[in-house]
């Protein structure tokens, strides 16, 4: 079996030793970078499977260095912060980031939710009837997991495609906040409403004409989403 | 209560999701006064107590289970003639078999499609 290799990035240097200890005896090998500057680079070199991102160092911090990422990668980053602060959180998710764990955590927190977002990276649980899914002028490749927009091709991380994926093989159904979690972030997820509010909106964001009006994925207040077939 | 309110149909839901319970109630409520229980023992005692039109039950829920409260309703004189229409969330097909033995009058599948659930409703209820 390969190895999943995880880049983690932080300066002080007693954290990077302990993900290291924590990740290499479940398996993992590590790469470490100690700023974000060495972080952009290692990784444009190594093109690992998974970051681990402080967000306070000097220079560029934990934010800017996810954001560049974004910008061309979907590898899945899980920032980490010394604060825990609720506006972090939705920064953290907005700017791109797929989770987020506040210091001090435990080896076992981490372990968690390291596998957990491997896993949604690479699981591909669709059952859907065809090769791909039309409403409107959105299209849905499920085989290569392409969306476009009226032909224009739509970038989305995995957690945003699985996301859309599970909306639209429910079209018209009442998806609940727990479901989603459960189904798109795992069960350890199912109290974290607030992930599926944020990258709900950038579903929207991506995908909406107007995304204040929307007219795809529209809120069931209190109890979730429906995906609505405008076409 | 109000003329107005003892005019109404009275529907029961039974789910340990407080999510669909409040889905359910948004969908039904000018139709129906709607009633809630988060197990099959309370769902017994209020259909019991309220002997209502129509009773949407979840399969799966802890305590007890919809479809021991179900076999229970089925069983007792004053509750046997209300139809119940189960809603599975896991195993369909079997879930289906089972409520069906049991006199279940239909079922729904989970994630719920609002438009299906008040078609299956309006048949029995």
């Amino acid at each position: 079996m390969v190895k999943k290799r995880i880049l983690v990035v932080d300066d002080e240097i007693n954290i990077i030793k302990f993900l290291r200890a924590n990740l290499e005896e479940k398996g993992y090998e590590v790469l470490a970078a100690m700023d974000g500057a060495a972080a952009l680079q290692v990784f444009e070199k190594e093109v690992p499977d998974l970051v681990l991102l402080d967000i306070m160092m000097p220079k560029l911090d934990g934010f800017e260095v996810c954001r560049r990422l974004r910008e061309w990668t979907h590898t899945p980053i899980i920032m980490l912060s010394a604060r825990a602060n609720e506006g972090d959180k939705v920064k953290c998710l907005d700017i791109g980031a797929d989770d987020y764990i506040t210091k001090p955590f435990g080896a076992a927190e981490l372990l968690a939710r390291v596998n957990a977002t491997l896993r949604r990276s690479e699981i591909t649980n669709a059952k859907p009837a065809g090769p791909s899914f039309v409403c409107g002028d959105l299209t849905v490749n499920f085989a290569g997991r392409q969306v476009t927009v009226a032909g224009k091709e739509i970038k989305l991380t995995p957690t945003e495609y699985n996301l859309l994926q599970e909306f639209v093989l429910n079209v018209g159904k009442v998806l609940t906040h727990t479901y989603l979690l459960n189904k798109v972030w795992g069960p350890e997820y199912h109290d974290e409403t607030e992930y599926l509010h944020v990258f709900a909106r950038r579903l929207r964001m991506k995908l909406e004409h107007d995304p204040a009006e929307p007219k795809l994925i529209m809120t069931v207040p209190g109890v979730g989403y429906q995906f609505q077939n405008a076409g | 209560m109000s003329d107005k309110s003892s005019l109404k149909k009275k529907l029961l839901v039974v789910d340990d999701e407080p999510n669909i319970r409040l889905l359910i109630k948004r969908i039904f409520e000018e139709e129906f006064t709607i009633f809630e229980a988060e197990n099959g023992k309370k769902a017994f005692d209020v259909a019991l107590r309220q002997v209502p039109d129509v009773i949407l039950m979840d399969i799966m829920m802890p305590e007890s289970d919809g479809l021991s409260a179900l076999n229970e309703m089925k069983a007792h004189t004053q509750t046997c003639k209300i139809p119940v229409i189960m809603l599975t969330g896991v195993g369909h097909e079997l879930n289906e078999r089972l409520a069906k033995s049991v006199g279940a009058n239909g079922y729904m599948r989970k994630p719920i499609n609002p438009q299906e659930l008040i078609d299956a409703v309006r048949k029995v209820a």
